[in-house]
């Protein structure tokens, strides 16, 4: 593909609007648009009818919730912020931000007692917002520790990691044997081309024992749904949810305090109804992913191979076909390249946050879809925040951060001369 | 092999020329900024009304303010359209919309501390345009300046400041960092098309947001208080000029017949799709006008119902046609030796990179492509034309008999000066 095809995809997509072309592979679903906008697309063979959908599921994931009156009410009374797209900033993913005057909060507090029970006045997620004049759970604050290291050619490096100060609103610290999980908000688009994977081709990459001896296990996490059903988890920062109306629900109750028809709150209230939740997941199903940027850059080639030299893609794993059951015949049969394995890694000590969820060990994440990452900072307005808890300022540092399973991996990288890492990075810039 | 690569490298290298993104420039001087600083004119303008109806409540420094707010709106509803970069920061605190009526209501009752200080600390959800709009107007819009509590009013002056304060801030970062990444080359738009996406879809989103959101929520709904800016019955006109906004935007802030901008672009490089674009606009203006005054009662009734769907259909035609026709078009703009280059550089990776021959040769359409963009720029230059096209010729030849990767790229080099040298002498 050349910059010449990819112009007159450009104008092709409008078009493709109209007709509703369904094309498989990469290029003939991907959006051209580099810009902040770049990752809120519809994806384009969806039919005219539901493009409508798509832009109520837009309305309703950029609602702004109040505790009451007309429009979108039901908030709280405690949250961490009051729209999905307050979070998922250009539908992408948030900064660090806790207790921000105008945006809220755009992470999040996991909390849980050993044996993953709730905590009592809490439950399993810290709520630092409230409406005005109610009480949050208790505020949260980052203190950044900075980490010195050197590359192999000797040239120095800083990493940064979170130390996180919890203040309860008693003003009491949160009692020591409170496990905790810091988050930000991972983006929202290309979901619905993970929900149409098939269940087989993820468990296919699965190697929990590391039977191929490459140092890379890679394991499911099988979560109860739910109805109480076994069934493997995508989607979460530790895969701990199995589809995106289970997420979509339980971001609206836990995230902004809104009751609705899959997880009511905890009286038993129902704040959205069906056809707004029903919207959103529509939306966060069909957002497509934005089309690289010069592939065919000789640089970004040879960045492409040294992340396969390097062992990346042994869970960054470029390629699935989706498969051909999605109720959403938009999704079925599609190419995607979304550089995941959607599988648990043990990550080592650097990155763990020490709190079990599900299967899901506290040194264990899910590997996260690399697609779209190259435009994190456009659309974040000039900064960027990668892993879990958002304390990566550059893809650079999020490499770096690598450990346990990907300890050689990120060996490789630190050791590598300094045109291989700027090959590599300028690849990742490239998705 | 790295020799070679470093070679092409600082042949790339060269193709980007540091120079100005001309569109993102021209809108940020002639429209963007000027929206801005007349934004933060017209709010102090209200601060100033703020201030003298909080001195004397009478109904007359009333309906100032009123009419100050109506007039600090306009700026910022033109502002839609281009609603990337800083003012993310500040729109939150500007134009939240819904407001916590609840929550704004207690606050006033109670004994909060009113200072600019508290005020500062305060969620956005209590600030910004429709707080105060609910304020000076009431729920219904029929309030009386007899109304007006003591702590109402200072909490009306503080509000006004604050939105000063916000939009100050907003075109300070305009000014001092934003508009030097929007306009050339920099972390956030690191080429030319880039800039070019952030202008076309901000554009063809506002439109689009009119339709789905602004009118189609409180449609959906039945219910006015949905619509945005209820309390003053200002809905409509606030739709009026986000699309007026998008409007001067696309004309780059000159009268029509000027071609300037986007629209100067557009009808430079395809007069059928700027005819249309004209037509959309001047449809989706007529419809949003025949919507009768208040929105609040043209959703009671069917025949304004019906207007309103008309309008929305107005709306996502002009989006579809923007997305279709003008995004693609726009993106074209990139100077057209930015295309050229970009055209080459295909060549050069299909040839030199992947040993194509008949990709590379394919890959010629689209540099011919750019030469027909660039030649009527040289019209004055004949004799850097001349040694352009020799010079393009001399590679297309050399693909064409399968040359060395070498003698391909030596040759490419010197078309990278012929476009150096016809970029200095069509300046």
């Amino acid at each position: 593909m050349t910059v010449r095809v990819k112009l007159g995809l450009g104008l092709g997509l409008g078009l493709g609007l109209a007709v509703g072309f369904a094309v498989s592979g990469s290029f003939g679903v991907e959006i051209q648009d580099e810009s902040s906008r770049a990752y809120g697309h519809p994806l384009p063979n969806l039919s005219p009818q539901q493009t409508v959908q798509f832009a109520w599921g837009d309305a309703a994931f950029n609602a702004v919730f109040v505790r009451s009156g007309q429009l979108n009410p039901g908030l709280g009374p405690r949250f961490n912020n009051t729209s999905c797209a307050g979070c998922h900033v250009g539908d992408g993913r948030g900064l660090p931000i806790f207790g921000d005057v105008a945006k809220h909060s755009q992470g999040l507090l996991r909390v849980s007692l050993p044996g993953s029970q709730p905590v009592p006045g809490i439950g399993f997620q810290f709520k630092d917002q409230a409406v005005l004049g109610a009480d949050p759970h208790g505020t949260i604050r980052v203190k950044w520790v900075e980490i010195k290291g050197q590359y192999a050619d000797g040239s120095p490096y800083r990493l940064r990691k979170p130390k996180v100060i919890v203040t309860l609103a008693n003003g009491k610290p949160l009692p020591a044997q409170v496990q905790t999980s810091l988050r930000i908000a991972p983006p929202s688009f290309g979901r619905g081309w993970l929900e149409a994977v098939p269940q087989a081709e993820i468990l296919a990459q699965a190697d929990p024992d590391d039977q191929n001896h490459d140092g890379i296990s890679g394991r499911p996490n099988w979560v109860k749904d739910r109805s109480g059903k076994t069934r493997l988890g995508r989607f979460g920062l530790k895969a701990n949810t199995a589809d995106l109306l289970e997420q979509t629900a339980a971001a609206y109750l836990n995230d902004m305090g809104l009751g609705n028809p899959v997880f009511p709150d905890e009286s038993g209230k129902v704040e959205i109804s069906q056809e707004t939740l029903d919207a959103a997941v529509f939306y966060t199903q069909t957002l497509a992913v934005p089309a690289r940027r010069n592939p065919r850059d000789p640089q970004v080639k040879q960045g492409e191979a040294v992340f396969a030299q390097m062992g990346c893609q042994s869970c960054h794993i470029p390629r699935f076909v989706t498969g051909n059951d999605h109720p959403i015949a938009a999704l079925r049969n599609q190419e995607i390249h979304p550089y995941s394995d959607l599988l648990l890694h043990d990550m080592g000590k650097g990155l763990a946050d020490g709190r079990p969820d599900g299967e899901a060990s506290g040194q264990e994440w899910r590997t996260p879809p690399l697609w779209g990452i190259g435009l994190t900072r456009t659309v974040l307005g000039g900064e960027e925040a990668y892993l879990h808890d958002g304390r990566a300022r550059t893809l650079e540092e999020a490499i770096l951060w690598h450990g346990g399973e990907a300890e050689a991996a990120k060996e490789a990288f630190r050791t590598a001369p300094k045109d291989l890492r700027e090959a590599l990075l300028a690849f990742l810039r490239s998705l | 092999m790295r020799t070679l690569l470093l070679v092409v490298f600082a042949f790339f290298a060269s193709t980007h020329a540091q120079a100005d993104y001309p569109l993102a420039k021209s809108l940020a001087d002639r429209v963007i900024l000027p929206t801005y600083t007349e934004l933060v004119t017209r709010l102090q303008g209200l601060e100033g009304a703020a201030r003298s109806l909080k001195a004397k409540p009478t109904p007359t420094n009333l309906e100032a303010a009123r009419t100050a707010w109506k007039t600090a709106r306009i700026p910022y509803e033109r502002s839609e359209g281009f609603a990337f970069g800083p003012i993310g920061d500040y729109d939150p605190l500007l134009d939240t919309w819904p407001i916590d009526r609840e929550g704004l209501e207690a606050l006033l009752k109670g004994s909060h501390p009113l200072s600019a200080a508290a005020f500062a600390k305060l969620p956005p959800e209590v600030r910004g345009f429709h707080a105060v709009e609910y304020l000076l107007w009431g729920l219904k819009g029929q309030k009386k300046a007899a109304q007006l509590r003591p702590r109402e009013l200072q909490y009306i002056e503080l509000a006004s400041a604050d939105m000063v304060r916000q939009a100050k801030a907003n075109l300070q970062a305009w000014q001092q960092g934003f508009y030097a990444r929007f306009t050339r080359p920099s972390d956030l738009y690191p080429n030319e098309a880039a800039a070019l996406d952030e202008i076309m879809r901000g554009l063809a989103g506002i439109i689009a947001e009119i339709a789905d959101e602004k009118l189609g929520n409180p449609l959906r709904a039945n219910d006015p208080l949905v619509a945005e800016s209820p309390f003053s019955g200002n809905s409509l006109e606030d739709y009026r000029q986000d699309l007026e906004g998008a409007r001067l935007y696309y004309f780059g802030g000159q009268a029509a017949e000027q071609k300037a901008g986007i629209a100067g672009w557009i009808a430079a490089q395809d007069p059928g799709s700027h005819t249309a674009i004209l037509r959309g606009f001047s449809l989706t203006k007529e419809a949003l006008a025949s919507i009768p005054a208040p929105f609040a009662a043209a959703l009671q009734t069917r025949s304004g119902q019906a207007r309103i769907k008309t309008a929305q259909a107005a709306l996502q035609n002009l989006r579809g046609l923007l997305e279709s026709r003008a995004v693609g078009l726009v993106r074209k703009q990139q100077s057209p030796f930015d295309q050229l280059r970009s055209q080459l550089r295909a060549v050069s990776d299909e040839y030199i990179g992947e040993g194509e021959i008949s990709e590379a040769l394919e890959a010629f359409d689209g540099v011919h492509a750019a030469m027909a963009n660039l030649r009527p720029l040289l019209s004055q230059n004949p004799q850097a034309l001349q040694a352009l096209e020799q010079a393009l010729r001399n590679v297309e030849e050399l693909v064409h008999s399968g040359a060395a990767a070498a003698e391909v790229k030596a040759a490419l080099e010197v078309v990278t000066q012929s476009i150096a040298q016809a970029e200095q002498a069509g300046k």
